[in-house]
């Protein structure tokens, strides 16, 4: 496939052609446009939907996978959140944040079962996706996407980890007593270790969730 | 009239000088600043009777329970400067009608000069899911006329069947026919995540934005508390 | 302490480099990393410069925002802190020496030690629901980091000009300002209150060109409602 990205950093949108036959697995929602011939068939991805939870709220994480039937196609993917894209072509082991995900190739593994994939605190933390093999990834940033070489130790508000490479360990914890001076009560950060790149994202869906809490309409009382 | 548009393509402001006595239509809501001798109205009808349209059987609510009222700015005798901005975050984009019409998904309206005419036109299929229906303005005549969309606006030449999903849809030229369906005939559209979408023929520009508030809702909605 | 901006001004991000033992004052929320050599802390001390503070940060439930701000300090060698507001936007940093200027609060982001923030002006009093209307003073000498929804418009101000209240960033405190109601439209603004101010005097006037709360009031309204 080949991959373009407009629009960014602020708006990206990735304008994927895809050659006859050829498919893309793509998280629900993000269509944008595509050519007429383009088949959508939706299942979970390697069987574990019932698995597939979100950082929180438990929303499913279904795929849909398109495919060009009978000639080249163009699909055009954006994710709900505005910021930027970014396209990899891996070869070997990748960290997602799962919010961060969007897109990749058949080829691609997506775990959402392997050892560090959920570190909670009570309620409240981080899911981690570990994507493997050969092929493309797309993953999406709520904000500009800010690359970090760590070379030794670095540390991170969890709400803005978009991805990092497998020579990086980490490790979660809760900033103390300061717990309940950050904003929405989270006060969790990421320890990261070794030698690698991190992407980070310079927003945090977090923040903006509990900001526009407030501005919801009020349920009625006799509901 | 002059204008310009700064900080574009995300966060763009319009600004504008009119001349003497000059108005500008605006959707409610868009003024930044203003000169402090300029004169508001909203006057709910105008030219070509197009608001009486405008708040007529659909009635006022479009997508969301966003209101389509628009003020009337005009000048005072020492002419007079305006800036614009929309709610959402993205570009605007200047079309200089000269005669022909346009057709524009109604959020995506932002200002006018009197002499454009606006009248409303419905895209079928309305709200099936939740609300989204499609709600078209038919913009003609000659005069400024000003979009803004959410996120970056793409222009596209269609020639042949294109599927894009309603949220997205900015404008399009008149030429190109549309049928507003589900996605597919598979399962459930809810299951897949996908919305109504829009399949355009025929030949003629279309202008998409990359981000849609029915996403930026669902991708929000698993993160908010009770 | 040695400021970089970086990814204006959509999704600004504040680079602060401190010098050994020197600190950043930032409202809690705002760090999104750091080198793993800086103590956080929050004292009333820490927090102005001057003492006392604490007492006068009251919890703003306006926006659901509580504005309490904390001390960064490298320990033991140079530091850096990123910082970043919630929403989409730019930050710019105003250097202070001598005249005080007035932040909205939700601008506020960061600022050196030596920076007084006074959250008690009360200029504004009385104009709230729905727009986060608290103002703070910044004063004394330093850095004051703020940031926008939307893009950064910086207007030098010498006679009267109106704003939708809503975009005011920030103001030398030199300007003279009137709130008012735009109450004979039918159709109110989307910040719901169609609230204006009408600026004078000479001075420097920032506007972000991003209404928040028509912004929170567009997106708001089309999410499920929330208990009360």
């Amino acid at each position: 496939m080949q991959v373009n990205i407009v629009c960014a950093p602020d708006y990206a949108m990735a304008e994927v052609d895809l050659a006859q036959n050829e498919q893309i697995q793509v998280e629900a929602g993000s269509m944008v446009a595509m050519t007429a011939n383009m088949q959508i068939q939706t299942k979970a991805k390697g069987g574990v939907l019932s698995g597939l939870k979100r950082m929180v709220g438990g929303e499913s994480f279904f795929m849909n996978t398109y495919t060009a039937a009978g000639a080249p196609g163009r699909i055009m993917i954006a994710p709900g959140a505005p910021g930027d894209m970014r396209h990899i072509q891996l070869n070997g082991e990748f960290f997602i944040q799962s919010g961060s995900y969007i897109a990749s190739s058949p080829s691609i593994n997506i775990d959402t079962k392997w050892g560090g994939a959920k570190t909670f605190f009570g309620g409240e933390g981080l899911f981690i996706l570990k994507a493997s093999g050969q092929g493309d990834v797309l993953f999406g940033t709520f904000g500009a996407v800010h690359e970090v070489e760590v070379n030794g130790s670095y540390t991170v508000d969890t709400g803005h980890i978009v991805a990092f490479e497998p020579t990086l360990t980490f490790n979660i914890r809760r900033i103390g007593g300061l717990k309940s001076l950050f904003l929405s009560g989270e006060g969790l950060v990421c320890d990261f270790q070794g030698k690698g790149k991190l992407y980070l994202q310079t927003r945090k869906p977090a923040s903006f969730v509990h900001w526009i809490h407030w501005f919801r309409p009020v349920r009625k009382s006799n509901n | 009239m002059q204008f310009g548009i700064k900080y574009r393509p995300s966060y763009s402001l319009l600004g504008v000088k009119l001349d003497p006595k000059e108005q500008i239509l605006v959707e409610a809501g868009s003024m930044v600043s203003m000169a402090a001798d300029m004169q508001i109205d909203t006057k709910l009808s105008a030219t070509g009777g197009m608001f009486k349209a405008l708040l007529g059987a659909i009635g006022k609510k479009f997508l969301g329970g966003e209101t389509m009222f628009v003020n009337i700015f005009t000048a005072s005798q020492a002419g007079g400067q305006i800036m614009i901005a929309p709610s959402l975050n993205g570009d605007i984009i200047h079309f200089p009608m000269q005669g022909g019409a346009i057709i524009i998904q109604a959020s995506s309206f932002l200002a006018s000069v009197p002499s454009i005419d606006l009248k409303l036109k419905f895209g079928g299929l309305k709200s099936l899911l939740g609300g989204e229906g499609l709600f078209l303005l038919r913009a003609s005549g000659a005069g400024d006329l000003f979009i803004n969309a959410y996120g970056g606006i793409r222009e596209l030449d269609l020639n042949g069947p294109f599927i894009v999903d309603t949220g997205h849809i900015v404008a399009f030229e008149e030429s190109l026919t549309f049928n507003v369906k589900k996605v597919g005939g598979w399962k459930s559209t809810l299951l897949s995540g996908e919305g109504l979408v829009c399949e355009f023929n025929g030949k003629g520009k279309l202008w998409i934005q990359t981000r849609n508030v029915g996403a930026m809702v669902s991708w929000l909605r698993p993160m908010l508390p009770a | 302490m040695q400021v970089k901006i970086a990814y204006q001004p959509s999704y600004a991000l504040a680079l602060v480099g401190l010098a050994a033992n020197e600190s950043v004052i930032a409202e809690s929320g705002a760090m999104v990393s750091m080198t793993s050599n800086i103590a956080i802390q929050t004292s009333g001390r820490a927090a102005t410069g001057g003492g006392g503070i604490l007492k006068a940060l009251k919890r703003s439930m306006l926006g659901g925002e509580s504005f309490f701000m904390n001390s960064f300090t490298a320990q033991g060698g140079p530091g850096e802190v990123t910082f970043a507001p919630t929403l989409p936007g730019d930050i710019i940093s105003l250097p202070l020496a001598g005249p005080s200027i007035i932040i909205q609060r939700s601008s506020y982001l960061a600022s050196s030690p030596t920076v007084a923030i006074d959250t008690s002006w009360q200029g504004f009093k009385g104009f709230f629901g729905g727009e986060s209307m608290f103002m703070l003073k910044a004063s004394g000498q330093g850095e004051v980091l703020v940031n926008s929804f939307g893009a950064i418009h910086e207007i030098p101000l010498a006679g009267p000009y109106i704003v939708d209240t809503g975009h005011i960033v920030a103001f030398d405190e030199t300007l003279t300002f009137q709130v008012k109601k735009v109450g004979s439209w039918k159709a109110t603004f989307f910040s719901g209150e169609g609230l204006v101010t009408v600026f004078n005097g000479r001075g420097r006037l920032w506007i972000q060109s991003r209404n928040p709360s028509a912004f929170g009031h567009t997106i708001g309204g089309k999410l499920p409602p929330r208990r009360g």
